[in-house]
């Protein structure tokens, strides 16, 4: 019956109405500016890479576009780093949540649906990775890998303690669609396997893909960072966590350089609220009995 | 006497305990295994560089050198190498640490690790019940104005990470209001003085706090709430109401005696990430446990040290929710039962 | 295959699930000790039992959706349980199923037509596309249905009733032996649940498919069946001919099961007034050593609470109570 309800609401909704809540909307709203504003780091000069080249520690001016958001003590626009930082940060995420996202897409649906033996080893495996406490297990790894660090490999370090969660949630959520009667309907109507998992299994699981591809970006930048508090990220690129990490390591909050202070931080709350609007949007608009709870 | 089926409980739980250990630490084994990168010679060349002359005796540099080769695995067969690397993980025996030499890795992390766990436990513990009795009190004025301000708090602090929000206390209390010191602290030698408790009070009292603020008001708060407007739309509950129970009965016996339950294994599941983010908090605020610990050795290269803390984290983490399972059925009615 | 056409068509034997929660160790038994026996086919077999009585996860242990821990699941001497990929094919096109809402089992973006489809192309090897249409047309007319109306169609364009129809239809394409449906008019109106019922016997009489009628609802198991089992949580505590046990009910349960049934007279009012001893002792139901229905049961006494009683045979029906032990 619920089951039912929630289909048909589905199927209408993206039919008829196209209707979504207003959370998403400003959810959606705040990430597409933020996303405007990294767009812009496109724009970046060439000597935005040295530093010193401005003057240090400049308030904010008018004078020209590398001093609408000030300088940093090492003689460097805020503006510019922001905007690419915006832009690094969002890679990391992408690169984070598209592998662990679909590792454990993968893992949880062929767990749930053989069962037996594949799916105690998969599950012992998985919750064994869940018990490794993940912050300092990746910051072992970002620390064995700093001569070769990049964007991309972040992510894959990241990654490594996002999968199992994800994995967990989908084997869950394909265990009890596997009992479904729809399901039972369908095999017993001749389909395949891999046809119900595609034809009806993984509709049901296309709407927690989504959420969780979102809540997967939030930990990602939250991560990162964590990591860049201990000076593992890139130092040598802009993100989020390294222009943090530039503000700790010149005491900018307490010499008052708030128009260093302020941007990246506000940013992060900024992305971090959108980013979980979006995705609470996307789940009420799935399951609308949550629209009244949260 | 325990009754039969929860002594097996028990034993079963702590088996787990064992074979999760175990597992995670072959986990680890295999990763740093397949690192595409030369660790020894790159750790080798970083400590020497750092320690230089202090570890001039040939002999201590053969001796690092030894440990380097046991921990990632590079001495012997395949099977004595895994051998040595679980029996270095589990006694967290990885000789002396380069960055507070010549004591070794066990004594420096014996030494910070009750500050962590005292910091952990009470800002937990704290946040746990704060955000429940808020959420589930909160729930019984549905559509107020005051219930409306929490909830929008609430969706702004949920996704926030504790290190991120310690920034902006940091710089509220720091430079704005500067009622706290966030200078790294020297500890008076009398743990029994005045002096010390101060000491103590003024450390934790921003970390904790921002553990609190985003534990309570953001994640505790959310669900704990959810929860409770689950309950209020039930059958039992509105015969509770009509029944003319008074609110603190109700609050009580119908809500949080319901919501405790789940948000204790709730709990018990997410330890390992508010570890994580306590690490982190600690560093921004100079608090002597195992963050700040950690941040010191990985801007040393002590690597050693980081694999102590690695270890003992899993350990750690593994052991507390362990204690929390084992808890579990002396509370949950259902289990105690049988 | 030999002992195909002797072999007893559905034969369950000492069947045990226990669901369990967490690794805490929280487990209720689901199904304790169910035998039961469809003879031949063209029998309407009644499974009834309140919610919680275990006759759901029953039907889906028939239908090897799930194993059970314990016990054998027997179709025409095979068990379900182990068969080979081509004997589970052999399985599915002689048992069919039908569930309690058909809008929950057709896929709502999909046209109800794929899975008449489907089910030709892969269950009886048909290929050409024009062959299929004129088969599926062909079972459709039997049960006045016509594939015109139902071809371009998504499940929501049609009613419960149209759609419960289809579902029928769609299971009668194999050409079953056994139809196990599980609640299949509960949730339909009144009017066109008796069109179901009257569908089944007609099927039961035309094609002699057996049905394993899954409900709780007596007054339709007294309509349409031919034996009926009574089910109180997960134990079978009477089974036999319909018409014997629903005149005359041996097992407490099942009294007060039948005197539980309105009637629409006022004079009869009163017997509804009567206290019944309910809720409260679901947990230790599920858990205690004896009769499940000791604690309900004005007759129960420490025999009761401790052992669990055997099926006795009175007549030509099992019945598992110690009230009859003797007799």
């Amino acid at each position: 019956m619920g089951v039912r309800l929630v289909v048909q609401g589905l199927f209408k909704n993206i039919i008829k109405t196209r209707k979504m809540g207003l959370k998403f909307k400003a959810g959606a709203t705040i990430f597409f500016v933020i996303m405007i504003f990294g767009l812009l780091s496109f724009l970046t000069p060439h000597y935005h890479s040295y530093w010193y080249h401005f003057p240090q520690a400049h308030p904010p001016s008018l004078q020209s576009v590398d001093f609408i958001f000030g300088t940093t003590s090492n003689g460097r626009s805020v503006f510019w780093s922001l905007t690419n930082a915006i832009v690094n940060s969002l890679i990391i995420a992408v690169v984070t949540s598209m592998l662990a996202c679909h590792i454990g897409l993968i893992i949880g649906i062929l767990s749930g649906i053989k069962g037996g033996v594949i799916d105690k080893i998969m599950m012992f495996l998985t919750d064994s990775f869940i018990a490794i406490p993940g912050l300092p297990l990746t910051i072992m790894l970002a620390m064995i890998l700093k001569p070769i660090i990049n964007l991309f490999l972040l992510g894959v370090i990241i990654s490594i303690i996002s999968w199992p969660w994800s994995a967990r949630m989908i084997r869950a959520i394909t265990l009890s669609l596997r009992e479904k009667d729809f399901v039972i309907f369908a095999k017993f109507s001749g389909m395949s396997t891999w046809k119900i998992i595609f034809s009806e299994i993984f509709p049901h699981i296309l709407g927690f893909h989504a959420t969780n591809i979102i809540n997967t970006m939030l930990g990602a930048i939250g991560a990162e960072v964590g990591l860049a508090f201990l000076g593992l990220s890139i130092i040598e690129m802009d993100t989020l966590g390294t222009m943090i990490y530039w503000i700790q390591r010149y005491g900018a909050i307490l010499q008052n350089m708030w128009w260093w202070v302020v941007p990246p931080i506000a940013t992060l709350i900024l992305l971090f609220l959108s980013l979980y609007l979006v995705s609470t949007g996307i789940q009420e608009f799935l399951n609308p009995r949550l629209r009244r709870v949260k | 006497m325990l009754p039969k089926h929860l002594i097996k409980y028990f034993l079963f739980r702590i088996l787990i305990l064992l074979a999760t250990i175990f597992t995670a630490f072959t986990i680890t084994f295999v990763i740093l295994k397949i690192m595409p990168i030369d660790i020894v010679n790159n750790i080798i060349a970083r400590s020497m560089a750092v320690t230089g002359a202090a570890l001039g005796d040939p002999e201590a540099v053969r001796r690092m050198y030894e440990i380097y080769y046991e921990i990632f695995g590079l001495k012997g067969t395949f099977i004595e190498q895994y051998v040595s690397f679980l029996n270095r993980f589990l006694t967290m025996d990885f000789g002396i640490s380069i960055l507070a030499r010549p004591a070794t890795v066990q004594e420096v992390i014996s030494y910070r690790l009750p500050w962590t766990v005292a910091l952990l436990v009470f800002s937990t513990i704290l946040s746990w019940v704060i955000g429940n009795i808020i959420g589930a009190v909160v729930s019984l004025f549905e559509g107020s104005k005051l219930s409306n301000i929490l909830q929008s708090l609430a969706i702004i602090l949920y996704p926030i990470p504790y290190y991120v929000f310690a920034l902006v206390l940091i710089y509220i209390f720091g430079y704005i209001i500067p009622l706290f010191s966030l200078t790294p602290i020297r500890l008076p030698s009398n743990i029994f003085s005045l002096e010390f408790i101060i000491t103590v009070f003024r450390a934790m009292t921003l970390p904790a706090l921002s553990i609190i603020v985003i534990g309570a008001l953001g994640w505790w708060f959310l669900s704990s709430r959810a929860m409770a407007l689950n309950i209020i739309s039930e059958d039992f509950y509105l015969y509770g109401e009509i029944r003319g129970l008074p609110k603190l009965h109700l609050l009580k016996k119908y809500l949080l005696k319901n919501i405790l339950l789940p948000q204790i294994t709730a709990l018990s599941i997410n330890l390992g990430t508010i570890f994580g983010g306590a690490l982190l908090t600690e560093i921004l605020f100079n608090y002597p446990g195992l963050g700040t610990l950690l941040y010191q050795a990985v801007n040393a290269g002590d690597y050693p040290l980081v694999l102590g803390i690695v270890s003992m984290s899993i350990i750690g983490v593994a052991v507390a929710t362990c204690i929390m399972d084992l808890l579990y059925p002396l509370i949950d009615p259902r289990i105690r039962y049988r | 295959m030999d002992n195909k056409n002797t072999a007893q068509l559905l034969v369950l034997k000492n069947i045990n699930k226990v669901f369990r929660y967490g690794f805490f160790g929280f487990e209720f038994k689901a199904l304790d000790k169910v035998n039961l026996t469809i003879e031949h086919e063209g029998i309407i077999y009644t499974i009834a039992g309140e919610s919680g009585s275990g006759k759901t996860t029953l039907a889906r242990i028939i239908l090897g959706v799930h194993k059970p821990d314990e016990g054998l699941v027997e179709y025409k001497g095979k068990n379900i349980h182990s068969l080979k990929s081509s004997e589970a094919r052999w399985f599915r096109r002689e048992v069919q199923a039908i569930f309690q809402d058909p809008y929950a089992t057709f896929n709502p973006m999909k046209k109800v037509y794929s899975y008449l489809y489907e089910t030709v192309r892969s269950f009886l090897g048909f290929h050409d596309e024009s062959e299929i249409n004129e088969y599926i047309n062909s079972r459709l007319l039997s049960i006045g249905l016509k594939l015109d109306d139902v071809k371009e169609k998504y499940p929501h364009e049609f009613s419960g009733g149209e759609l419960q129809r289809i579902a029928i239809a769609k299971s009668l394409l194999t050409m079953p032996k056994l139809i196990i449906a599980d609640e299949p008019v509960s949730m339909l109106d009144a009017s066109f649940r008796i069109n179901i019922l009257n569908l089944f016997k007609d099927l039961k009489r035309r094609y002699n498919i057996s049905f394993l009628y899954i409900t709780h609802d007596l007054a339709t198991a007294y309509y349409i069946s031919d034996f009926i089992a009574i089910l109180y949580r997960g134990t079978i505590v009477e089974r036999g001919p319909t018409e014997d046990i629903l005149r005359n009910p041996l097992h407490p349960y099942t009294q007060i099961l039948l005197d539980s049934l309105p009637e629409p007279d006022p004079k009869k009012r009163d017997k509804y007034m009567k206290p019944l001893k309910l809720s409260e002792i679901e947990e230790k139901e599920f858990t205690v050593q004896g009769c499940k229905f000791s604690f309900r049961c004005s007759y129960s006494n420490e025999k009761c609470l401790q052992t669990r009683p055997p099926e006795i045979l009175i007549n030509n029906r099992v019945i598992s109570c110690w009230l009859y032990h003797y007799k």
